[in-house]
């Protein structure tokens, strides 16, 4: 079994991607444990803290075109300190900085991020997602597929900042 | 007093607070005050305007999206407000030890954030908690450990911990087995064991001295205020105190938009004095009401009474995080049998208006709703304890400016930083308009 933790907020344009994706794809597969985590802020450290394979969904800011799909390794993501932020600042790069401050060991797995459009509140997600979405799916199954099969790491890794 | 150039402090974001807000502070050639303002500059969210329309049904769940830290204290004092409007008897003794539970959590989880990972780097002179992890990693796990017990109960009780769910207008839609509760305790037994130790490793803290002469403000209650309260005491923890009813509150207070904020600031009508809530407006009226177990902390911490020094805030956190875990493992030793759900449906509807307020981790969260015949909002009023804040950290301000003049001026600009993060501002709480005009 491996864990795939989806991130974001519903209620915010492309932020609630994801989550719907994770809902999809993962809802009635019995080798994946979903947690649909919201925006736990420092609580993904403790939805970290497993010895399972973990995929990790969000929504990415890069600068790529709405749509694009990234795929890092955990241990390859670019971290940001906690330095200038709140609470609502605190991300997974920002989380993750601080576990590993904290010596704590990442779980072997991925970040799977999807460029988003917009945060607009309470308006739908960006018809660039969602034509991609049967596409994104269908890459989704292929990473759980070799998580729990293999625990072959991704061999798509994209060269784009997430 | 010699001359010396004029001088500005300023920081363009504050770092470790919640929101984004600017302040700067201004001397004048003779050292002297020209200006000192906090700016907080993250947009208005219009909740109150959104709430217009809308279903009493419907508001604990959209005034928990005010905040993910504090959503409890918006929860709460709008199902406190929505019954009296409605005409509700009050709810009953188990759904309050209910209500105290679930806001004990709240108080644990804010708390520990801000001591742990937004105050204490500037005790021990970092910029950032992961600076500060590398070096002091036991004390960051603690912190992390404490608040995750503050999650804890947040989730049991309320369905997640972020914008939980189940609160409702007369008590839950859905309440912990006996069971539920009993698992938690083991780690509230040791998170209040590593909350008491806390207290010792803040007391050792070098803390600057900058007392100020404040006007505390904190609910009234039989117990150590928290989700319930029918007046508000208005003092200067020296003896001197006026006790007001919450429905008389914005009588006595004014809340005023400035120029170079989006929140409003709060002073007395009376005095034109601005006044501070909060864990130090808290403990200075209520002392004595603390769980023994925190009075105990209290006694060891090095506090005197009135605690009237911003920067001993972390110490009076530490001291409410040990009453909190202190009281939720009570409260869940108690609730043997339990309390069932209650979602209350008002007998007729009829305009009304309803007031209610607790405390927030930050301090007193006053709402006011008015429901048309249909139980409908026609209007909200929401003052959320950082706004009422406002005004007292600029006075602060003004307070320390004689004590920067000697110091280097990164090193006072720190300085200025350190007070205002002192409070905890919830920022992104706080943005509320009274009014907005648009010129086309």
């Amino acid at each position: 079994m491996i864990r795939v933790i989806a991130l974001g907020n519903p209620h915010r344009g492309d932020d609630g991607f994801m989550l719907a994706l994770a809902e999809q794809v993962c809802a009635d597969d019995p080798r994946v444990e979903l947690i649909s985590a919201g925006r736990p802020g420092l609580g993904l450290l403790d939805l970290l803290d497993t010895t399972q394979r973990v995929l990790l969904l969000d929504v990415v800011v890069s600068g790529a075109e709405p749509g694009t799909l990234h795929e890092r390794e955990l241990a390859e993501l670019p971290l940001r300190p906690l330095a200038s932020t709140s609470s609502h600042g605190q991300g997974p790069a920002e989380v993750l900085a601080l576990g590993l401050a904290l010596g704590r060991l990442l779980p072997r797995g991925e970040l799977l991020g999807v460029e988003a459009g917009h945060f607009e509140f309470g308006q739908p997600i960006s018809p660039a997602l969602l034509v991609r979405r049967d596409a994104l799916a269908e890459r989704l199954r292929e990473r759980i597929d070799a998580l729990v099969h293999t625990g072959t790491p991704c061999t798509n890794p994209d060269s784009s900042a997430v | 007093m010699s001359e010396t150039s004029e001088r500005t402090f300023k920081v363009d974001l504050l770092a470790r607070v919640e929101g984004e807000g600017r302040f700067w502070l201004r001397l004048d050639a003779q050292g002297r005050v020209s200006e000192a303002c906090l700016s907080i500059f993250e947009a208005p969210r219009y909740f109150e305007a959104l709430l217009r329309g809308r279903s009493y049904e419907e508001v604990p769940d959209m005034v928990a999206r005010i905040c993910g830290i504090c959503p409890i204290a918006y929860q709460l004092g709008a199902a406190r407000a929505l019954e009296r409007a409605l005409g509700l008897d009050p709810p009953s003794a188990g759904i309050r030890a209910l209500r105290r539970l679930i806001y004990c959590g709240e108080w644990i989880e804010s708390h520990a954030l801000h001591v742990f990972m937004l105050h204490a780097p500037d005790f021990l002179g970092f910029d950032s908690a992961i600076a500060m992890a590398a070096t002091h990693r036991p004390l960051v796990e603690r912190g992390l450990r404490i608040k995750k017990v503050g999650n804890r109960i947040m989730e049991v009780l309320g369905g997640r911990a972020v914008h939980p769910v189940s609160p409702r207008i007369g008590g839950f839609s859905r309440t912990p087995t006996p069971d539920e509760l009993r698992a938690l305790r083991p780690e509230l037994a040791r998170a209040l064991d590593e909350a008491d130790e806390s207290v010792d490793w803040a007391a050792t803290l070098a803390m600057p001295d900058h007392p100020q002469d404040y006007l505390f403000a904190a609910l009234l209650d039989d117990h150590y205020p928290l989700e319930w309260g029918d007046a508000i005491v208005l003092g200067d923890g020296r003896g001197s105190a006026t006790t007001i009813a919450v429905d008389d509150w914005l009588e006595h207070v004014e809340e005023q938009q400035v120029p170079h904020s989006n929140a409003l600031q709060a002073r007395v009508r009376a005095s034109g004095q601005p006044y501070l809530v909060g864990p130090l407006a808290r403990i200075n009226h209520h002392a004595a009401k603390l769980h023994p177990r925190a009075q105990r902390a209290l006694a060891r911490s090095g506090l005197r009474l009135p605690v009237d020094n911003p920067h001993r805030s972390i110490l009076v956190r530490l001291v409410e995080i040990v009453h909190a875990l202190a009281e939720a493992i009570d409260l869940i030793d108690a609730y043997v049998r339990r309390v069932e759900p209650a979602f209350v449906e008002p007998g007729s509807l009829a305009p009304a208006i309803g007031i209610g307020c607790t405390e927030a981790p930050r301090g007193l969260c006053w709402h006011r709703y008015e429901l048309d015949a249909r139980g409908h909002v026609v209007d909200a009023r929401i003052v959320p304890p950082t706004s009422q804040n406002q005004a007292r950290i600029e006075r602060d301000l003004v307070g320390i400016a004689p004590s920067l003049l000697a110091l280097p001026h990164d090193e006072a600009t720190r300085m200025c930083e350190r007070i205002i993060r002192a409070y905890d501002p919830c920022i992104s709480c706080a943005t509320h308009f009274l009014r907005l005009e648009i010129e086309r």
